[in-house]
């Protein structure tokens, strides 16, 4: 039996997390050291995960954001991808 | 030239050393003229135009509000004051600093304000790549002996950024680089672009600031500093003392990509880790994302191949279980243990019944007994503990033969499971173990039952009459042998009963009292 609230756990996971979580399921499968019902639970778990890890890489974006200083204060602005608008002026 | 000719000319008029002659006969000039003068004779002379001065850079100070730098240029006997404005300086490759050997070229001019002649430096260039090379290698020998190198500083990066500062110049190759190589290889990266002044004499400040502001964020998970190929003055930035301590006071772990392959700079060595190129520097900071694709597809299939080994596995270990159970008879192991059984609750019915009759037939014979028929009250508790304790023999008894269907019902799930010999032994010695606890347990219950029972005998005596009567008491009966237990129910000259231990007499009322 899987947990419906689990899709919801695994969109929570950082690319890190669920790399991490992926990881330890196989290894948890591997020793065996586990019941085969809990054997299946965990399966589905691992499977889900590789597919919201594989879905993050797939998606991603890259996101550019440049640092300013105005007034003293650390301002973020966010740029477009394109490469080719990210000239900036120099002092 | 011109100078001398000024003062012959001078002397030559004068007749006599005296105050007023000499004010007389003298032309008399202020110091504005002659610092003018003098000024005029320098700057004219072309000699001293477009020259180039070899020295040793001393009490270096650039000055921040203007930007203009002055200095001291040393040689071995003598030394020069320098000043390079700010116009002239902004494209020094480099940021002069004291001790370094260096030729600066410009002109030779006078400071009026202070009756100085200077070098007005228009440039200035290390003297020979010697120069620089031998300062980076005494301030390298200075940081590794203050162990700023040492690998136990090196901060660990993380194996998957979320967020990474990037200082590089704005717009140039090396941004573009990092950029490509970072969307090519892990675009789950947020990329914070903090350009910096990565060479000529800003480069040290805009570098510094730039790491600090980058260290003020909370979220950031490393930073690269990169710059493009150059010549070592170009690099010389990166191999400034102030720059390297800020890299090794970063919190942040610090990637370096500086320059090309060949160059490594003092950053280069306190860096968390060092890249040859800014690429490089892109690619060690995160992971690529297809071998993560490719390792992520391999785990699922592990993911898949475990889960088919788990139940291959169960199945040979069933399919095992089951020849084993087909060359053997498991029954025949059942034998003695059910024989045991029978042999126990055959004893336990016989032992338990018999023993309950007999003490039924004695308690029925104590209650039959007459003395007993008036405190019947006083029995029905010992009598009721006694059923009770019947009740629960039968009970025990009863679980008996529910135990040993249950240790059945366990024994043959056991062989159905099909639990190796061992286990069956195992069983067996348990079965004995419950036996004999159950024969124990149902002798202790008996021999309860039997002290319980002396115990009530002694309370039925205690309370018999006859022992009232061995008191001395008598027992008083009308003639319809009722007892009495008011005079006032009786009559004067009604005839009584009066009945001891061993006789009894026969009375006439008399008289009746209230005591």
């Amino acid at each position: 039996m899987v947990d419906p609230s689990i899709d919801e756990k695994i969109k929570r996971l950082s690319f890190e997390e669920a790399m991490t979580e992926l990881e330890r399921t196989v290894k948890n499968l591997e020793e065996g050291n586990i019941t085969l019902d809990q054997s299946l639970s965990t399966f589905e778990y691992g499977i889900k995960l590789s597919g919201y890890l594989n879905k993050l890489l797939a998606e991603a974006e890259l996101k550019i954001t440049q640092l300013v200083n105005e007034n003293q204060e650390l301002v973020e602005k966010t740029m477009k991808e394109d490469l080719d608008t990210l000239e900036t002026e120099e002092e | 030239m011109d100078l001398y000719a000024f003062n012959k000319s001078v002397e030559k008029k004068g007749e006599g050393p005296s105050d007023s002659n000499l004010q007389k006969t003298r032309n008399i000039i202020s110091v504005d003229e002659i610092t003018t003068r003098i000024k005029n004779l320098l700057e004219k002379e072309l000699e001293l135009n477009d020259i180039n001065v070899r020295g040793e850079i001393s009490n270096f100070h650039h000055h921040v509000p203007t930007g203009h730098m002055y200095f001291k240029l040393k040689s071995k006997d003598s030394q020069l004051k320098c000043v390079s404005f700010r116009q002239m300086n902004r494209t020094f490759k480099f940021k002069p600093q004291d001790g370094l050997s260096v030729i600066c070229s410009g002109n030779i001019g006078v400071y009026a304000g202070r009756g100085e002649y200077q070098l007005y430096v228009k440039d200035i260039l290390p003297d020979g790549i010697g120069a620089l090379h031998d300062e980076l290698e005494r301030l390298k020998r200075k940081l590794r002996e203050l162990g700023l190198f040492n690998n136990e500083h090196k901060k660990p990066l993380p194996a998957y950024p979320r967020k990474i500062g990037v200082i590089t110049g704005a717009g140039t190759a090396a941004f573009q680089d990092i950029i490509k190589t970072l969307k090519r290889r892990f675009p789950l990266v947020k990329i914070v672009l903090c350009s910096a002044i990565v060479q000529g004499i800003y480069a040290e400040e805009s570098i510094i600031a730039s790491l600090q502001k980058l260290n003020g964020l909370d979220d950031l998970d490393e930073i690269i500093l990169a710059r493009g190929g150059g010549s070592l003055e170009d690099l010389w930035a990166f191999n400034l003392e102030k720059v390297v301590l800020e890299i090794f006071n970063s919190q942040k772990p610090v990637i370096t990509g500086i320059g090309h392959q060949t160059d490594l700079t003092l950053a280069d060595l306190v860096s968390d880790l060092r890249a040859p190129t800014p690429t490089g520097a892109a690619e060690l900071a995160v992971p690529d994302q297809n071998e993560l694709s490719d390792r992520i597809v391999k785990t699922g299939k592990n993911l898949k191949l475990s889960i088919l080994n788990m139940r291959e596995n169960y199945l040979i270990k069933l399919e095992s279980l089951k020849e084993h159970m087909s060359f053997r008879d498991p029954v025949r192991i059942l034998y003695d243990p059910r024989q045991k059984l029978d042999e126990i609750h055959y004893r336990l019915i016989r032992e338990s019944r018999s023993l309950l009759v007999n003490e039924k037939e004695r308690l029925n014979a104590y209650s039959q007994h007459r003395l007993l028929s008036r405190p019947r009250d006083s029995l029905n508790i010992p009598k009721h503990r006694l059923d009770s304790k019947q009740f629960e023999l039968d009970l025990f008894f009863n679980q008996g033969f529910l135990l040993k269907k249950d240790l059945w019902g366990y024994l043959n799930q056991a062989l159905f499971r099909n639990r190796p010999h061992t286990e069956l032994i195992w069983a067996d010695h348990r079965l004995a173990a419950l036996s004999k606890e159950l024969i124990r347990n149902v002798t202790q219950i008996i021999n309860d039952s039997k002290g319980i029972f002396k115990e009530n005998l002694g309370i039925l005596r205690s309370l018999s009459p006859r022992n009232i009567l061995d008191r001395g008491y008598a027992r008083i009966q009308d003639a319809n042998g009722e007892i009495i237990k008011d005079a006032f129910r009786t009559n004067a000259g009604d005839i009584i009963q009066i009945t001891f231990r061993r006789s009894s007499l026969t009375a006439n009322v008399k008289t009746r009292r209230r005591n």
